[in-house]
């Protein structure tokens, strides 16, 4: 469990131009992860919870976006140096995103896409990147792997186009592995499929992942902390167990009850927000607009972590106070 | 027989498949198969499966956005297949869709009020003069506020088009709504809002819907009964509850046991039946029963032959395999 720290995340601060001035998207996050272990994210649409994930391999968001502070190493890598980001991204870092449809080129097969990545990182023949591209599909579950390696994306159902980016973020076994929200799209007996075969490479290649998704069942199936994004910034952090048994931040929990899980039938409604993720770049607590609990020192000056024991982490006031 | 707001008897949907550049129609993919469906007045069910199973044909065929091929679809037992103009019309108003994504279906040159009124104008529901205040009476009753009525699409959440679709389908005051896949695109709390909407909306005008989606938690949450689909064919069908408590059909324990858990200890616990691979195509689908191949509990000899019949096998509850016969 005290493995090292291979990616750390500094106060990391990212702003996007609109009209006249810039709004912080990413509001002085600091993560990290350590080696074998998974993170997940969860948080809302609107969180900033995508923008954190492509920040963390340098890319600022398009069109107005930039970088405008902190720091993100991997390795002792600095990621926002575009060139040593550049050497690992793809190679030892695997990213998959959200919509497969979208990031697979419709021009190419998916056998040339997954072969693409390999050659450009690694000094290979093109017959041996064939055999590597047809080994990955048929890892990642697709029935019949030469036949895929000729198909364009077009011909692939959903959760077949999803499997092939997955393929594509393994063909270079990378050390570490960003989800964003890829299994969201995908049926549940797909979705189970894939976190198997997450969870079986992290067993026997040690594979680090930071996962973002919407889904705390997902986060209990395949991770072992978990943090808590609200409209930039990480409102608690914790071991899953923890954090899922015992929410300390409001937050969380309006979170955790609006979830719906089966299990969770408790309730006569689903727990629902009054209103939209709030206005980023408030001085105090983010949340304070639509908190039950809310005082009024809450949105009076920034709110620093609390630390609850075993790593459990809160920005709330209501934690600082009691102890 | 009467009180069933749709009666859907042996419904089967094939549509071609195209080949080459001439575009020849070179095989049939039979999308639905042989369907038994009955819907009772004032329920909700669900309609759950992989993509693929055939669960939105299904409800295009009861909203007559698709024709069926063979087989017949009985709406307050009216043939909808055979109807003259008039009943055509009276059929539009009653049966109403909730799309996927309203950011699709609503027009984006259409501020809020007009997207509302305009059913209720085109049915000559409303006069000139009581237009504004049945629009104003819909925007209420579906939980927006009123300053968004001059408001366009594209200014509102994925929560507040949802309402908007949902407002303009209520407007007709229809008796059925087709909801496919409603809350997919949200994220959860706006999720949960809408579902909620759904629910009230439903009990306050005894409404009968059909909400298909592959959100399993979402079907559990705002549905009265389940009916799991698998390639084209209902493979059980039951009472919420009872479905989600103790499913009977081997795939409806699999599709069950595949959504993650969200206690880390009961996840653990818990047995998981993972299927293999993907729903096979139904342009080819096996023989007997279209489960057996990836089915745990296969009877050999007899499951790759024979077609199981939905069978009673309880109070409110039916399921189509040779286990339970």
């Amino acid at each position: 469990m005290t493995n090292e720290i291979i990616y750390s995340i500094e106060n990391l601060r990212v702003e996007v131009g609109v009209g006249g001035g810039t709004i912080p998207i990413v509001d002085g996050v600091s993560l990290y992860i350590r080696q074998s272990e998974a993170l997940g994210l969860v948080g809302e649409s609107g969180a900033g919870k995508s923008i954190l994930a492509m920040a963390m391999i340098g890319m600022p968001p398009q069109p107005n976006g930039r970088i405008a502070g902190g720091r993100v190493s991997f390795h002792g890598l600095d990621m926002l140096n575009r060139r040593e980001a550049r050497a690992v991204v793809g190679k030892r870092i695997g990213f998959i995103f959200e919509d497969p449809a979208a990031s697979l080129d419709p021009c190419y097969t998916i056998g040339a896409q997954i072969i693409e990545t390999i050659v450009a990182h690694e000094d290979i023949h093109k017959a041996a990147a064939r055999e590597r591209a047809l080994e990955l599909l048929s890892l990642v579950g697709i029935a019949d792997p030469p036949s895929a390696y000729t198909a364009y994306p077009h011909q692939f159902s959903g959760g077949m186009q999803q499997r092939a980016m997955f393929a594509i973020a393994l063909s270079c076994r990378p050390e570490f592995l960003i989800g964003d929200n890829p299994t969201s799209a995908l049926d549940v007996t797909i979705q189970a499929q894939i976190l198997r075969l997450i969870n079986d490479l992290r067993k026997r290649l040690g594979l680090t992942v930071f996962w973002i998704t919407n889904n705390f069942g997902v986060v209990a199936k395949l991770c072992d902390r978990v943090a808590v994004m609200y409209a930039g910034t990480i409102l608690e952090i914790g071991k899953v167990r923890d954090v899922l048994r015992n929410p300390v931040h409001p937050y969380t929990r309006r979170l955790l009850a609006s979830s719906g899980i089966p299990s969770a039938r408790s309730g006569p409604s689903l727990a629902a927000r009054a209103g939209a993720v709030s206005a980023n770049g408030e001085v105090g607590c983010r949340f304070a607009t639509q908190c039950p609990t809310v005082m009024t020192t809450c949105s009076a000056a920034p709110i620093a972590m609390s630390d609850l024991g075993a790593g459990h982490l809160t920005r709330c006031l209501l934690v600082s106070k009691a102890s | 027989m009467s009180d069933a707001t749709f009666d859907i008897q042996s419904v089967s949907k094939d549509f071609p498949v195209h080949t080459g550049s001439l575009h020849r129609v070179t095989g049939w993919l039979r999308a639905l198969d042989a369907v038994s469906l009955r819907i009772p007045q004032n329920t909700i069910l669900g309609l759950v499966g992989e993509s693929g199973s055939g669960k939105t044909t299904l409800g295009r065929l009861l909203v007559k956005l698709l024709e069926p091929t063979s087989g017949s679809i009985f709406f307050q037992a009216k043939d909808i297949t055979r109807l003259s103009r008039s009943e055509l019309r009276w059929f539009r108003k009653n049966v109403q869709m909730l799309f996927q994504n309203a950011y699709l279906s609503l027009n984006p040159k259409k501020r809020v009020s007009e997207a509302i009124a305009y059913p209720l104008r085109l049915h000559g529901l409303a006069s000139p003069a009581n237009l504004r205040s049945k629009v104003a009476d819909l925007i209420r009753q579906v939980g927006l506020d009123l300053s968004l009525a001059d408001a366009y699409p594209h200014e509102l959440s994925g929560g507040e088009r949802q309402r908007v679709s949902l407002a303009a389908g209520l407007a007709v005051d229809p008796k059925f709504i087709f909801c496919d896949e409603p809350v997919s695109v949200l994220d959860s709390s706006a999720r949960a809002q809408v579902l909620n909407l759904l629910r009230e909306v439903q009990r306050e005008r005894k409404l009968t819907m059909l909400l298909v989606s592959h959100d399993l938690s979402a079907v559990e949450y705002a549905c009265d009964d389940v009916a799991v689909m698998y390639l084209g064919g209902v493979v059980e069908r039951a009472e919420k509850d009872g479905l989600f408590a103790d499913p009977a059909h081997p795939y409806t324990k699999a599709l069950l046991s595949a959504i993650p858990h969200l206690d880390p200890d009961a996840a653990a616990a818990r047995e998981e039946i993972v299927l293999e691979g993907e729903i096979p195509s139904p342009a080819s689908p096996p023989s007997g029963c279209r489960f057996h191949t990836r089915c745990a509990s296969r009877i050999s000899g007899r499951c790759e032959v024979v077609v199981p019949a939905l069978t009673r096998i309880g109070e409110r509850r039916e399921v189509a395999c040779h286990l339970f016969s």
